[in-house]
């Protein structure tokens, strides 16, 4: 039977990270001064986690406001049909010579169907653009906050079992020599 | 879709458009058809954007030219200065010079600048929550940094140490961490 001794983590999508909390500690079951370095190594690997665990939730996140508010582009006139022997969308047939009047004014026609597409395409990229930054954003300010949440939450909770350590006889000096172990700030909470 | 009908089109401006020239001619694709150039339009002139402002002087780097981002050099209003920065040189048009009078050639200018202003801003706009968005996940990013370290911390020194000292009074073994733990032992 496996002890896990992870954190309860209620109010961000991170329950199925928990195992990466826990993961040092089923490893090294009985260190308890690590060097500072092996801390370093595995706050940098957890990290990179967590850091790739967001970007997918983001991107998630982003795709389904995206499928949920579709963008839509109207247009003035019908679409061009398919079927049209001069729509070549290649550069050669705006480029330069042609014979004839009535020539040109289609090729001009057509180029100028071509823009007004390509006109529209760009419109629509850009709102989906805008679209995906005001998604990204209200994502990380929602992300931000639960993590600012958590933290403070983590803090007290630690501040607390410190009280108690210090209760018990436990030199000051060994909690901030831990704390500066694991690349924490020195001073206490109180 | 087919009922879509753009102000341009209707409503009082319809009467000036039509006597004025057909849109068609308007479109004059300087960049693609060099063979076909307008005799109104001599090689040298180039489209360049509107800075009604600037005297003569159409510096030649605000010609459309291969580069996306156009920077301006010249001298220009301050409360403007801003807004030559990053147009895109497809952005401008190649129409046929048409002829206005004053009035309406006023009220074309005032356009196009309040035009060029609402551009702008809307960019600076998009430019904020651009920053806003990547500060927030820096920050973020930071906290889920100390998350980690914090609780490295509490689980490797914090517990253990509990665990392992005498406690003081039989009072604390009744105290459950909000940290929800399956810890080693339980004292009855």
């Amino acid at each position: 039977m496996e002890r896990s001794h992870h954190l309860y983590l209620p109010k961000l999508s991170y329950a199925p990270m928990g195992h990466v909390y826990g993961a040092p500690y089923s490893e090294h079951p009985t260190t308890g001064h690590s060097k500072p370095e092996q801390i370093e190594e595995m706050v940098a690997q957890q990290l990179h986690h967590l850091k790739m665990h967001y970007a997918d939730e983001e991107q998630r996140y982003v795709d389904q406001m995206i499928l949920e508010n579709p963008i839509v582009v109207e247009r003035r006139v019908a679409p061009p049909p398919p079927a049209q022997p001069a729509s070549d969308p290649s550069p050669s047939t705006s480029s330069g010579h042609r014979g004839g009047v009535a020539r040109s004014s289609a090729d001009s026609k057509d180029a100028q169907r071509q823009r007004a597409e390509s006109c529209r395409k760009s419109r629509y990229n850009n709102k989906i653009k805008k679209a995906r930054l005001r998604f990204r954003h209200k994502f990380v300010s929602g992300q931000l906050q639960k993590s600012a949440e958590m933290l403070d939450t983590m803090r007290s909770v630690i501040a607390q079992a410190e009280r108690q350590l210090v209760e018990r006889g436990l030199p000051r000096s060994v909690l901030e020599q831990m704390r500066r172990s694991h690349g924490l700030d020195v001073a206490m909470q109180q | 879709m087919e009922n879509y009908s753009h102000k341009k089109f209707t409503g009082a401006l319809k009467r000036k458009r039509s006597q004025d020239e057909e849109s068609d001619d308007d479109v004059v694709f300087v960049m693609e058809q060099p063979g076909q150039r307008t005799p109104e339009q001599p090689q040298s002139k180039r489209p360049s954007f509107f800075r009604p402002w600037l005297d003569e002087s159409q510096p030649e780097e605000k010609q459309p030219q291969p580069p996306k981002k156009i920077a301006t050099t010249t001298s220009t209003p301050a409360s403007v200065r801003q807004m030559d920065a990053t147009y895109h040189p497809n952005m401008v048009r190649s129409h046929k010079r048409r002829q206005r009078s004053p009035q309406e050639q006023l009220r074309r200018d005032r356009n196009t600048l309040a035009s060029l202003r609402h551009r702008r801003s809307q960019q600076q706009q998009q430019q904020l929550i651009e920053q806003q968005y990547l500060s927030s996940r820096i920050q973020h990013e930071a906290n889920l940094e100390q998350q980690i370290r914090l609780s490295l911390y509490y689980v490797r020194f914090l517990q253990q140490t509990m665990a392992t000292m005498e406690p003081l009074a039989p009072t604390h073994h009744q105290q459950v961490p909000r940290f929800q733990t399956t810890t080693t032992t339980q004292h009855p």
